[in-house]
């Protein structure tokens, strides 16, 4: 199963797998071995996965820009259920070496004015004051 | 999953978690400083062998009280 561009349940559901499966690595200690691993995971993952979390962020501040993804209240609450599973799996991918292509997005997630994670700290949805998931 | 009296929001949740990302992110990088700093090889036990420049990415934790 594929992350797919429209279905954000079937994303929430691939991300989980994913997760369960990379969150393993937080307790590892460093090898080659595991950087091995990761280092496939990420050359298969990382392209679709910043992609996914730029589109997801995106629909998250900004949700007039596509109301049919974003509304009723329970579609905004899926995709901030998605956000959660990205934010996890973005640790998973530097709990213990900066990967190239997150060195390379570092001002787009970290920057102080226009980063994503910066705007998400000052987010505050009324749609999700009383969370539905 | 249906949320409990002490399931965190979604909007808590999301907010943790890239405060434990900055966290993560800057043990790493305090890591590959300290490596650099004893002139360890790179080249084993990591997912690469050249960094651009680590030491300039600080400042942008300083908005994250880290």
């Amino acid at each position: 199963m594929s992350l797919s561009a429209t279905d954000y349940n079937i994303n929430i559901g691939v991300l989980q797998t994913a997760h369960s499966i990379f969150q393993q690595w937080r307790v590892h200690v460093r090898s080659d071995e595991l950087f091995t691993e990761i280092n496939f995971v990420l050359s298969r993952f990382t392209g679709p996965f910043l992609q996914l979390y730029r589109q997801t962020a995106s629909l998250l501040l900004t949700p007039s820009r596509n109301p049919s993804l974003t509304s009723p209240k329970e579609k905004y609450a899926l995709l901030a259920q998605l956000m959660v599973l990205l934010n996890d799996i973005y640790y998973d991918f530097t709990c213990h070496d900066l990967p190239p292509a997150i060195e390379d997005s570092h001002e787009e997630f970290f920057g102080n004015v226009s980063g994503w994670f910066q705007a998400f700290l000052l987010w505050n949805p009324v749609d999700l004051q009383s969370d539905v998931c | 999953m249906q949320p409990d009296d002490t399931t965190p929001s979604l909007t808590s949740q999301i907010k943790t978690g890239i405060l434990e990302i900055a966290e993560v992110f800057l043990s790493v990088l305090e890591f590959l400083n300290h490596r650099h700093s004893l002139h360890c090889s790179s080249s084993s036990n990591s997912i690469r062998n050249n960094y651009k420049n680590p030491q300039q990415w600080r400042n942008s934790f300083e908005a994250f009280g880290i």
